[in-house]
């Protein structure tokens, strides 16, 4: 296990998470995370994305998530990982509309970012979302990302064009994972 | 071939193939890569060069590349769009000129409103982006003149020859474009003598 949180835990992606991955791909969640893309993705096709990041694993950090009972309910990590300027786009995808609003993801965020900061050494992380993404930009207010810049119109969304907001998080502005916890007052639930 | 007044763009084919291993061995680089400072032998060039010919094949993601020559028929860099997406119509400018001698005079800029006119009149574009370093100014004032909004600041982003820098995003929508002619005459760019 990478990261023991309140809600989540944070493990290697896994079969487990792959079995699971070719569901979440094709299900509402995929819209969100990837900024508007309605994905049809064939088993096959996953298979060889997942073949081809190993291949390039020194750019990239994943972890499954899976909740307290242990059910994988998405993937979180981290992308375009550029050592020497220590910088990290974060990403991360809750499969389970189920857990969608229950602290779930935002606890592995917390995981996540501690990981990156104390184990990586990164200097900043940061990531992007789209406007229509209101649960995203609650959660980046709340954990402290500040909003670096708007792209107007840079994603094309069910009939319509939305911007992309850049957020980011330096080290220097993070209080540490506990500090979070605290303030936000995530506490475990069934 | 696309003419512009200072320069043409065209094929990026041999002529600049060849200055390739110069230009991404000498300053050019450093602004053009948002601050590094590449050792680049000659057959890593060539496989970039073939990677890239694959990838431009590519329906989404791909890119087109062009050499940007001056009207005297030097060589003188590149200018392409990259992350090609066809359905949110949008890409991201690189360019650089290679030869130091020619920055400062405007030919970099007539490439970019040929490129501009390209992604919009041609391939139908509704958005152009671009981002450089904080510290690259005369970047910075090449994409402002030609109309792009600073869309982005993203703090100390790049660690570039011992300093924290920006990195400052650019974009234009299609809709604040008042195409090619009317951008060469407020820029009153003309012909000149030639380094």
């Amino acid at each position: 296990m990478f990261g023991s949180g309140v809600l989540v835990d944070l493990v290697p992606y896994g079969q487990r998470f792959l079995d699971l991955e070719h569901g979440w791909l094709n299900g509402e969640g995929v819209f969100w995370w990837a900024v508007g893309g309605r994905w049809f993705v064939t088993r096959a096709g996953l298979e060889m994305d997942r073949r081809e990041e190993q291949d390039d694993a020194s750019g990239r950090v994943r972890f499954g998530v899976q909740t307290k009972d242990g059910t994988p309910i998405g993937l979180i990590g981290i992308n375009w990982l550029a050592a020497h300027h220590r910088t990290g786009m974060l990403t991360a995808f809750i499969g389970e509309p189920a857990y969608w609003s229950g602290g779930y993801g935002t606890d592995a965020l917390l995981l996540l970012i501690d990981h990156a900061f104390d184990w990586l050494d990164l200097r900043r992380v940061w990531l992007m979302t789209m406007s229509l993404n209101a649960r995203v930009m609650r959660q980046m207010e709340k954990v402290g990302f500040r909003l670096e810049g708007r792209r107007r119109q840079a994603t094309w969304a069910d009939g319509a064009w939305h911007d992309m907001l850049v957020y980011a998080l330096a080290r220097d502005e993070w209080p540490g994972r506990q500090v979070l916890v605290a303030r936000l007052g995530l506490t475990a639930q069934n | 071939m696309f003419e512009g007044l200072l320069v043409d763009l065209v094929p990026y084919g041999n002529a600049f193939q060849q200055q390739e291993h110069r230009w991404l061995n000498n300053e050019s680089a450093f602004w053009g890569t948002a601050g590094d400072r590449l050792i680049v032998s000659r057959a890593a060039v060539e496989r970039w060069q073939t990677e890239r010919q694959d990838d431009g094949a590519r329906p989404d993601g791909g890119s087109i590349w062009f050499g940007i020559r001056s009207k005297a028929g030097v060589p003188l860099g590149d200018i392409e769009l990259g992350y090609i997406s066809p359905h949110h119509r949008m890409s991201m400018i690189g360019v650089g000129i290679g030869e130091p001698e020619y920055w400062g005079g405007g030919y970099g800029t007539d490439a970019l409103l040929l490129i501009m006119e390209y992604a919009f009149n041609w391939l139908d574009h509704h958005r152009l982006w671009l981002h450089t370093m904080g510290t690259n100014v005369r970047m910075q004032r090449a994409a402002t003149k030609v109309g792009f909004h600073e869309e982005a600041r993203r703090r100390r982003f790049w660690l570039a020859d011992g300093q924290w820098t920006d990195d400052v995003i650019y974009g234009l929508l299609r809709q604040d474009w008042p195409g090619r002619e009317a951008l060469v005459e407020r820029l009153g760019l003309h012909p000149r003598q030639e380094p």
